[in-house]
């Protein structure tokens, strides 16, 4: 009898380590940051660098994702200087979290449109578009094309 | 001493008839919850729904991600309700329910006197509009020698107040254009089309089922235009053609209420003879009819006009006379267009909601000479894409990596708009 | 999953109905826990981890103070109590009131702390209540330790009440977990419940709701005092109907299952006082309260200061369990001070005025307490209690308050009707006199589920209140 309540009150304990783990997890994990749009996009700039990417106008994000800035909390879009290149980064902060899936179809119907211009002769191109990096962190996404976008990944969650 | 024998038989009864009341209850409480749930089994998913003009909710796709983020749960909800047997006729009901209660409101829409349905006008986002006005008064400023013209059209609501229910709440339109126009100061040319619908306000210058306006009302509108935009001798008789007669827009399919029907008319000027083609820029098409004869088979009748929204229409005329117009619009614009049309030797539309080239571009290669933005309040006080559909493209892409400072760049997009915008137009001249 | 869907009504019900009928006595239970679980997980599943938490430490906690106990080690069985009080507590404390410590923390300190929303698991409240009866009784002794997982878990998660309440205490159901009666005739009771609760949440609380929306969403200077009123009462009425429907509901489905849940409203707009309207409004929290914090603390037993202590305690903490957000503290409180004045004040006065003067008195003071439970700050509340009489109103009455007025009236006065216990004693007394109404009494019921089940087709407007809290 003794032993066994030992063993029970084992799991009491590893029960609410298990919580703090879980908690743990919900904070850091699709909540509402109320960080500034600039500052991440500062952070997640400064990984990829400047020398392919320079910031474009809100006209530029719906001319090639088809979305409406305005929609939105915040958009922050650079592009890569010649239409031979794929690389680009865009950070959108969302007014409310349903509005991810429509800013992922977006992205989506960007990479595809972007993919097919760069089939069959752009290999480099290619590779690139298909190591892209796509992360829905709440209110934030992040979208980059950029031998660094891993790098560049790690610094928007951090910036959250 | 039989008084009291006399109530407890009384008790019993009445103990008695809740038990086979209840019993009953149970009973038929089973066989309903049953039948509907074997009827909506065995029932196939419709895939569109006629009155509510929509494509109704499918079986969402099992998978780990969506049940974790309860995007499978409530998509199944969605599905059960949508595909829910005789749903249509659930509604009626409802409906019928709402008028036994006399509401005068449904879902955003008010029931008007005799069968109109008026659409209830949102609250503005003054923000927004005095940053798409400011906009719009800088880029007439950019755009000297041509004249930009604003209208705009109030909505039936506030037209035709005479048949809105007895004190429903509505803004005050009048007002509305008026701070606009204060905040767009004297750089645009205000066309008023407020006054003319007024006094036609007993006519049928709106569809009783549609948020739009009428050719009719249009028509009354085109008056001004023609006034304040300096076409000579406009057109005054036209042969009316009635296209359809059983139209029922979309505040029939927003309410629910299917009640009245409305009439759709085309104008054709009897006596010009100008012929013309229309361009669907961004479609790559090209037609001889500003009229979409298909749209007449589908729910949305008011599409006879162009078929729609489109991001840029060009319509290239037989007009002699050089004067070309540049129009920026909503969709209360797409019947107005048959007015216009006959004065100019080139309309371009532009509908900034979908639109992105340059509009410097436009200007340019098509000599502008007279610039419109015609829009419907409501749409007008709501919108958030006029503002960058105006402002200036700092440069090219191709232009950008040859001599871009690294690092202005951001500011360059942020507050640029005037700077840059003279830049762009010296290249023009 | 709320009750009030076509989901829950036509889907979820009925495969849960079947599936507890047709298996054995034995594994009815599991059917309830694993459709409860079920239930839970459906609007955000990564919570039901926290329920299964609460079920095993709870659980766990229970035996523990049991074991304790027979061994005479009185101290351990303090430490273990405490501990599943403080445990319990601070996961309510952090989910739900967390973002609200944090955003006044931030206004006074001079460091700003990063504060991150987290979505309020639902019913939380409720069940954390539940789950602090269990071990509060079973660490006095009013009831025994409960060693079966399978029906403990039931208990905490039972979806009938999980959501929105009635709190049932351990000790109601304690041997009804174990051992219910199950009839044809409890059942159609139950179906009667859950049907007229249907009725209450679709057909009235719904509707009028619509018009407090539409009022509450005007600019302030365009509202005049009569539109103040009418919102303020389409509040009060919706708040009741909604939520009394809600238990209803629950009540009716617990019947389905053999339970008998205490009743949580008892007509409280007929009070004549406001002490008699909480005794009639939210029944089973009011009683929790009494139960686990009032009496503990000496309850009235005590010198009139400590009396007063008690009852100010008791009421802060109701208004701060109704949501996080200083209105709902101040919502407490004004019933605190008004039950405080009622017994040491007004009580002699009040019973020597005529009951109709009693009741306007009861009904004014509980909708203006509504404003500061539906507004969204106390700045807002002040305004519109100004507005309602008068302060910053656009005049007495206009086009507007006439509209809502004219549109909302018929609802009005069946809300009206439906708030007293008159009618429902009529219709039942008129009923039962005859075999021959057997029928029209059943159709009325159908009728009540054909039109519920219009609204819920057309669900676009279903926001049910009491959700959050």
């Amino acid at each position: 009898m003794k032993n066994l309540m030992k063993g029970i009150v084992g799991v009491k304990y590893v029960l609410i380590i298990l919580l703090f783990i879980f908690i743990a997890g919900l904070l850091s994990s699709g909540e509402i940051s109320d960080a500034k749009l600039e500052n991440v996009t500062e952070k997640v700039v400064k990984e990829v660098g400047t020398e392919k990417l320079s910031a474009a106008d809100n006209r530029m994000v719906k001319r090639l994702f088809g979305i409406n800035a305005n929609d939105y909390e915040g958009v922050s879009l650079y592009v890569a200087g010649s239409n031979m290149e794929v690389e680009e980064l865009l950070i959108v902060k969302l007014k409310d979290t349903v509005q991810s899936e429509s800013v992922e179809a977006a992205i989506q119907g960007r990479l595809e449109r972007q993919l097919e211009s760069f089939e069959g002769y752009g290999p480099e191109q290619c590779k690139l578009l298909n190591d892209h990096v796509l992360d829905v962190k709440g209110n934030y996404i992040l979208y980059v094309v950029d031998k660094k976008a891993k790098a560049a990944d790690q610094a928007f969650q951090k910036s959250l | 001493m039989a008084l009291e024998r006399d109530r407890r038989d009384k008790r019993r009864e009445a103990q008695q008839w809740w038990r086979i009341f209840y019993s009953r209850l149970a009973k038929i409480f089973a066989v309903l919850l049953i039948l509907v749930f074997v009827i909506n089994i065995v029932k196939k998913d419709g895939s569109f729904s006629e009155a509510e003009n929509r494509v109704l909710a499918k079986r969402p796709e099992l998978t780990w991600e969506s049940v974790k983020s309860g995007k499978y749960m409530s998509e199944f909800e969605t599905y059960v309700s949508d595909q829910f047997f005789a749903r249509n006729q659930w509604i009626t009901l409802k409906l019928y329910e709402d008028k036994l209660l006399g509401k005068k409101e449904s879902n955003g829409v008010y029931l008007g006197k005799k069968g109109w349905l008026m659409e209830v006008p949102d609250k503005p986002d003054w923000k927004n509009v005095e940053r798409n006005v400011k906009s719009m008064a800088s880029f007439a400023d950019n755009h000297a020698g041509i004249p930009v013209y604003m209208s705009l059209v109030p909505n039936a609501a506030y037209i035709m107040k005479d048949k809105m229910p007895y004190g429903a709440p509505s803004r005050d339109q009048a007002a509305d254009i008026k701070k606009v126009e204060e905040i767009a100061g004297d750089s645009l040319k205000k066309i008023d089309v407020t006054g003319v619908l007024k006094k036609h306000a007993g006519e049928d210058i709106y569809y009783k089922t549609d948020h739009h306006w009428t050719s009719l009302g249009a028509y009354y509108a085109f008056g001004e235009l023609a006034k304040e935009m300096n076409i000579q001798n406009p057109e005054d008789s036209y042969n009316i053609y009635t296209v359809a007669d059983d139209f029922q827009g979309t505040l029939a399919s927003k309410s629910g209420y299917h009640k009245s029907k409305d009439v759709v008319q085309v104008y054709e000027p009897k006596d010009l003879n100008i012929e013309y083609i229309v361009m669907y820029v961004e479609e790559g098409e090209k037609t001889t009819s500003i009229y979409d004869s298909e749209s007449l088979k589908e729910k949305d009748k008011y599409t006879v006009f162009f078929g729609g929204n489109h991001a840029r229409i060009d319509i290239s005329t037989t007009q002699k006379e050089r004067r070309n117009l540049l129009l920026f619009k909503d969709s209360y614009a797409n019947c107005m267009v048959q007015f216009l049309l006959p004065y100019y030797q080139n309309i371009v539309i532009v509908d900034p909601r979908y639109f992105y080239e340059s509009v410097d571009n436009i200007i340019r290669s098509y000599s502008i000479t007279d610039i419109l933005f015609l829009y419907n309040v409501n749409t007008f006080l709501g919108d958030n894409s006029i503002a960058d559909v105006l402002a200036e493209e700092p440069q090219s892409r191709d232009e950008k990596s040859a001599g871009q400072e690294e690092g202005s760049g951001e500011e360059g997009t942020e507050d640029g708009e005037g700077n840059n915008g003279g830049e762009v137009e010296g290249n023009g001249n | 999953m709320i009750f009030s869907s076509v989901f829950f009504v036509f889907l979820f019900l009925p495969i849960v109905l079947l599936a507890y009928f047709i298996v054995p006595g034995k594994l009815k239970n599991v059917v309830i826990l694993i459709s409860s679980l079920i239930f839970y997980a459906w609007g955000e599943p990564v919570y039901i981890v926290l329920m299964i938490f609460s079920i095993v430490y709870n659980y766990i906690a229970g035996i523990e103070i049991d074991y304790h106990r027979e061994e005479g080690r009185d101290g351990r069985v303090k430490f273990v109590f405490l501990m599943s009080v403080v445990v319990n507590l601070l996961i309510l404390g952090f989910f739900k009131y967390y973002g609200f410590v944090i955003d006044n923390l931030n206004h006074i300190l001079p460091i700003e702390i990063p504060n991150r929303a987290l979505a309020l698991p639902i019913g939380i409240s409720f069940y954390t209540f539940q789950t602090l009866s269990y071990v509060i009784d079973v660490y006095w002794g009013n009831v025994k330790v409960q060693k079966n997982l399978i029906y403990f878990g039931t208990y905490i998660s039972m979806f009938p009440q999980l959501i929105a309440g009635p709190i049932v205490r351990y000790a109601d159901v304690e041997e009804q977990l174990s051992d219910r009666r199950v009839s044809l005739a409890k059942i159609g009771s139950g179906a009667a419940w859950f049907l007229r609760g249907l009725g209450k949440k679709v057909l009235l609380a719904n509707n009028i709701g619509m018009a407090y929306d539409a009022i509450a969403a005007l600019p302030g200077d365009e509202v005049s005092v009569l539109a103040a009123w009418i919102g303020c009462a389409a509040y009060t009425f919706q708040i009741y109907f909604d939520f009394s429907g809600y238990s209803d509901m629950a009540i009716g489905l617990g019947r389905m299952f053999g339970f008998d849940f205490m009743k949580n409203f008892d007509y409280p707009y007929t009070s004549t006082s406001i002490t008699e309207f909480w005794r009639r409004w939210h029944i089973s929290l009011g009683s929790w309260f009494r139960e686990y914090v009032y009496i503990p603390l000496g309850g009235n037993r005590v010198s009139t200061p400590k009396h007063i202590r008690n009852l100010f305690v008791v009421w802060m903490l109701t208004g701060l369990w109704h949501g996080a957000a200083w209105n709902f503290i101040f919502w407490g409180i004004y019933y605190g001070v008004l039950l405080m004045v009622e017994k040491y004040l007004f009580m002699d006065i009040l019973e020597r005025l005529p009951r109709i003067i009693r009741h306007i008195y009861t009904m004014l003071l509980v909708m203006i307490g509504w404003v500061f439970f539906f507004s969204p700050s106390m700045g807002s509340a002040v305004a519109y209690i100004g507005r309602m009489f008068g302060i910053g109103a656009a005049g007495l009455v206009n086009p507007t308050a006439v509209y809502y007025l004219y549109n909302y009236i018929l609802l009005f006065l069946v809300l009206i009707i439906c708030s007293v216990p008159y009618t429902y004693k009529k219709f039942s007394g008129f009923m039962q006199r005859r075999r021959s109404r057997l029928g029209v009494a059943i159709a009325a019921y159908v009728a009540i589920f054909v039109l519920s089940a219009a609204y819920l087709v057309n669900a676009t407007y279903n926001p049910f209140l009491y959700f959050r809290f």
